[in-house]
């Protein structure tokens, strides 16, 4: 009697141990798989933004030395007149894929306030804005923003050196 | 008996606190090293950029029949034989003072700006042996730097190459 009331009771603890140890590895399984997907899908969310930098970034690249913006060959020169007659052209939005160019001078300082170019009063202005009312987009390049120029002794190439930025917002448009 | 299942499972579960604490260290490096190289990329591909188009800059520098001069053909002017623009300033100064309106407008250096110090040089020839056409023009604590990026632009001259060379910091 004694022998079996022994035997049921190391039974009873090996059943025991048996399920702690199936508790305890189905937790550790469980939580090493939450934090894998955690992990995971936060890094897709990363990647996607990363991804549309770059895209933002090879943009602005090509922009900068495109045959319809790039002034007389120069490298990484935009032509500002050629972009203030493109302005107002909505098929290059579609060509070039973006929902906008903003291209804002910086050097050398010319106004304290933002004066946005028009036609009115180009070369006067201190930022372009094509396609958009944005003032700004998170991907920026360096470009010297070109034009002709004259004075009493002729006429002149006038660079100005510019921020490019792309505005490359998709979920917007949709 | 009861000892032993109780020793194994403390031993179960220094197992699995050691596998995560491994697990969470290796997770972190890995994220932190794919995050910088982005932003690495950006940073060198921004300096670049600001490179190129500082050489097609248009300064205040004058020759009569020739225009204004952009700061590679000033700094070629400079380099090659030096002389003076229409207003009388020296090639070399205009071509100085020019370079530090544009740094000092587009890199902002403070205590709570991001770039530590910048360095730019013009220098003839090319590596580290090359001479400097102007004097240094340096903003900031060049001692030490953990997070530096480089960025030459090459000019032709008629004595073979210059180069207008920037370094950044940044915090």
């Amino acid at each position: 009697m004694n022998k079996m009331t022994v035997k049921n009771k190391i039974g009873q603890l090996k059943i025991q141990q048996m399920a702690f140890m199936l508790v305890a590895v189905f937790l550790f399984f469980s939580l090493v798989l939450l934090f894998y997907f955690k992990i995971s899908l936060g890094d897709v969310g990363k990647t996607a933004r990363d991804l549309e930098i770059q895209k933002a970034e090879g943009m602005v690249e090509k922009l900068a030395s495109s045959p319809e913006l790039i002034f007389e060959g120069r490298p990484n020169s935009i032509d500002a007149d050629k972009l203030m007659v493109l302005k107002s052209e909505r098929k290059f939005k579609e060509l070039w894929d973006v929902n906008g160019i903003i291209i804002r001078k910086i050097y050398p300082p010319s106004f304290e306030k933002e004066v946005e170019c028009k036609i009115s009063n180009y070369p006067d202005c201190n930022i372009i804005k094509v396609f958009t009312d944005k003032n700004i987009a998170p991907v920026k390049a360096y470009v010297a923003l070109c034009r002709k120029q004259s004075n009493e002794n002729g006429v002149y190439d006038k660079c100005e050196l510019a921020v490019l930025m792309v505005d490359l917002n998709e979920e917007e448009e949709k | 008996m009861n000892k032993k299942a109780q020793e194994e499972m403390v031993g179960f579960a220094l197992i699995i606190v050691l596998v995560a604490v491994i697990g969470l260290v290796l997770l972190g490096i890995i994220l932190r090293t794919s995050g910088g190289r982005s932003q690495e990329a950006r940073q060198s591909s921004e300096l670049d950029s600001f490179t190129k188009s500082v050489a097609s800059y248009t300064t205040e520098c004058e020759i009569s029949g020739r225009g204004f001069r952009t700061v590679s053909e000033l700094t070629g002017d400079c380099a090659d034989k030096g002389g003076n623009c229409d207003n009388e300033f020296a090639f070399c100064e205009v071509l100085s003072s020019t370079l530090k309106g544009i740094l000092n407008t587009t890199y902002n250096v403070a205590n709570s700006s991001n770039i530590k110090y910048y360095k730019a040089q013009i220098v003839k020839g090319s590596g580290n042996s090359g001479q400097d056409i102007i004097q240094p023009i340096i903003n900031g604590n060049t001692e030490t730097c953990n997070n530096k990026f480089l960025s030459d632009y090459f000019v032709s001259i008629s004595s073979g190459l210059a180069s207008l060379r920037l370094e950044v910091c940044y915090r």
